[in-house]
């Protein structure tokens, strides 16, 4: 047992203070309750308190988060239709998702749709946090309470308003079109067409976390290197290219990744507006995967869907974390 | 910030050389070229909700016939009264939900905030990592099993299939964000504490609580733009119309009014009824909504 600081001089230690017999004289003055004594001596056990304090949070995580997630890996393993016994399928399931004949169509898709979406994301939200760094300083205070306010915006909504606004012929944007004797085309309904106008939905996509990461690192860009680059007189387009990108690559890096992460999974717009239609032109992996399990009742099967679409996003965080480290040097 | 080095750059006398100069000047006309462009952006980006506010005043089918580039060119108001009576349900079954899974996820997440933050334990790293990997394990990957789990604890159609797992999804994020605010508090202060004889749960609740007060309203916030936002997962587990939340609740009540052109103007009613709470709660908290979203990433 340690000597403890604060003890006094009739017991140097919990156990010599607890052995005193109990008409020794006490120190008149407590200078150090026995709670803390008590509690020095628990410092590194805790244990009852530990337990209290996690318990909650563990029980929420370890049912609702990990549970699923661990039986979602097994769960490809078994063929199950939610009524009868699992039956242990191997990776028969894997190969019969692989070799469905939408699989390459489905990969395409989900490619196009993430590609497109992380490319519109990083141009659209750095540009807007660049305009808004340059303006002055108060306007750029209302410009961005402004722009990061519609990010509550409930993605149902957004979604169904841009379903109207490109309606073919009588929404908003054919209007426009047809008024500039321009070509209208179906949008939704064009199988061509179809994943751009998916990817259109939110234009023009500005409102969002990346926004906000993006200016928070351009506002805080040290100010040595801007003032450097101002006496060299480097020109606001260039210093874009030459200082904030080249130093704002860590924001990059959480971009992409969140971005990404998020437009492989998000297969909500498909589901409202085409069911992954017209034919198979906006069928993703994320839906099928919903499909299978709520409206075919093949559980296990779209749990092998679930495995395979998180290997695939586990890969693309590993690749894009490595391919955008920041360079020291 | 770098606004800040301009005014400052600008009062001082000029400094030598001519293309620090030309710089300065071609600093200024971008800045307004910018303040132009920023215009622009927020128009494009408010254009879909100012399309929403219009329609919604419009009456019966006139949403598409009476010509979209005029906007705000009629004011029926009976739509508002129409869409009330078919999301008010939701929209209180929202405020509950939401309501509860704050009381359970942000209570859960500040207790175990503090614990990896204040006390040493074995394997705490190990156990943060857990909680911090969540963050990168889709739902994709969860959402079928989750249903089957709400299933076998026999809660669908019951709210606790929403809140129980909106309180634990809201965990990893929020524990991340309530360390770093622990880890800010001043050892001192708790030592004192400590050492005036407060016990480790009265630390906590005397010392720690009253400090906490501006990242448990970040929480409530996250928690409930989750919840308001959330679509998919109501309808997977709630079949009860009387019983959804907000977003599916909308979505329910629009596919209702089926191809009944005549209540057009009620369909959009409805999307500005789901609109604007969020709009008035974040938009009065936008500094702690910030804070939360900025420094849970930036964590990452």
């Amino acid at each position: 047992m340690k000597r403890m600081p604060g003890a006094t001089s009739e017991a140097d230690t919990l156990d010599e203070y607890r052995s005193l017999p109990s008409d020794a004289p006490r120190p008149v003055r407590r200078e150090v309750p026995r709670r803390v004594i008590v509690m020095r001596a628990l410092r590194h056990g805790h244990r009852p308190v530990l337990g209290v304090l996690l318990l909650p949070s563990m029980l929420l995580i370890g049912i609702f988060s990990y549970y699923p997630a661990v039986r979602s890996l097994i769960g490809g393993f078994y063929a199950w239709n939610g009524f009868s016994a699992p039956t242990y399928a191997g990776l028969s399931q894997f190969r019969q998702y692989v070799t469905s004949p939408n699989f390459t169509t489905e990969v395409k898709n989900v490619a196009i749709l993430t590609g497109g979406a992380i490319l519109i994301t990083l141009v659209s939200q750095f540009t807007a946090a660049e305009v808004v760094t340059h303006m002055p300083r108060r306007s750029a205070t209302i410009a961005r309470y402004v722009l990061v306010l519609p990010i509550v915006l409930p993605p149902l909504v957004l979604i169904e308003v841009w379903a109207y606004l490109l309606e073919p012929h009588a929404g908003l944007v054919d209007e426009v079109l047809g008024a500039l004797k321009l070509p209208q085309p179906t949008w939704f309904s064009d199988p061509h067409l179809a994943l751009i106008s998916i990817l259109l939905i939110g234009f023009p996509w500005i409102s969002n976390l990346g926004f906000l990461i993006f200016l928070g690192g351009l506002q805080n860009l040290p100010k040595e290197i801007l003032d450097a680059g101002r006496i060299d007189g480097v020109g606001p387009i260039r210093r874009v290219f030459t200082i904030d990108i080249p130093l704002l690559i860590p924001q990059f890096r959480i971009v992409v990744v969140l971005s990404g992460i998020y437009a492989v999974q998000n297969f909500v717009p498909i589901l409202l507006l085409t069911n992954g239609g017209p034919g198979t032109a906006t069928l993703v992996p994320g839906l099928d995967m919903y499909q299978s399990a709520f409206q075919s009742d093949q559980y296990g099967y779209g749990m092998a869907i679930g495995t395979l679409l998180f290997l695939a996003m586990l890969v693309f965080t590993l690749v894009a974390m490595r391919a955008l480290r920041p360079r020291t040097g | 910030m770098s606004s800040a080095v301009q005014a400052e750059t600008a009062r001082r006398p000029a400094p030598a050389g001519r293309r620090a100069g030309r710089a300065r000047s071609q600093m200024r006309r971008y800045r307004w070229i910018s303040a132009a462009a920023g215009v622009l952006i927020a128009v494009m980006t408010y254009f879909p909700i100012i399309f929403v506010v219009s329609n919604s005043l419009r009456t019966g089918n006139n949403i598409f016939t009476s010509g979209v580039f005029s906007l705000f060119n009629q004011f029926d108001y009976e739509n508002y009264a129409r869409a009330w009576s078919g999301v008010s349900t939701p929209l209180f079954n929202t405020i509950i939900v939401a309501v509860l899974s704050i009381a359970i996820g942000v209570t859960a997440a500040v207790l175990g905030a503090y614990a990896f933050s204040q006390l040493r334990f074995r394997g705490k790293g190990l156990l943060f990592m857990a909680y911090v990997s969540l963050l990168f394990i889709p739902w994709t990957l969860t959402l079928i099993p989750l249903f089957l789990t709400i299933e076998k604890l026999h809660m669908l159609d019951t709210w606790w299939a929403l809140i129980l797992p909106y309180a634990a999804s809201s965990q990893p994020l929020l524990v991340l964000i309530f360390r770093g605010f622990f880890d800010q508090i001043p050892k001192e202060l708790l030592e004192s504490a400590r050492l005036d004889g407060c016990g480790e749960w009265r630390v906590l609740m005397r010392v720690v609580a009253p400090l906490t007060r501006p990242i448990l309203l970040t929480g409530a916030i996250l928690v409930t733009i989750n919840v308001w936002g959330d679509y998919l997962w109501p309808t997977i587990v709630i079949q009860d119309p009387s019983r959804t939340t907000i977003s599916a609740g909308v979505e329910q009540y629009v596919g209702s009014l089926g191809l009944n052109v005549g209540y057009g103007g009620s369909v959009f009613a409805a999307y500005v009824i789901a609109i604007l709470p969020m709009f008035a709660l974040v938009g009065f908290t936008m500094r702690y909504f910030v804070s939360g979203l900025t420094e849970g990433a930036l964590k990452l």
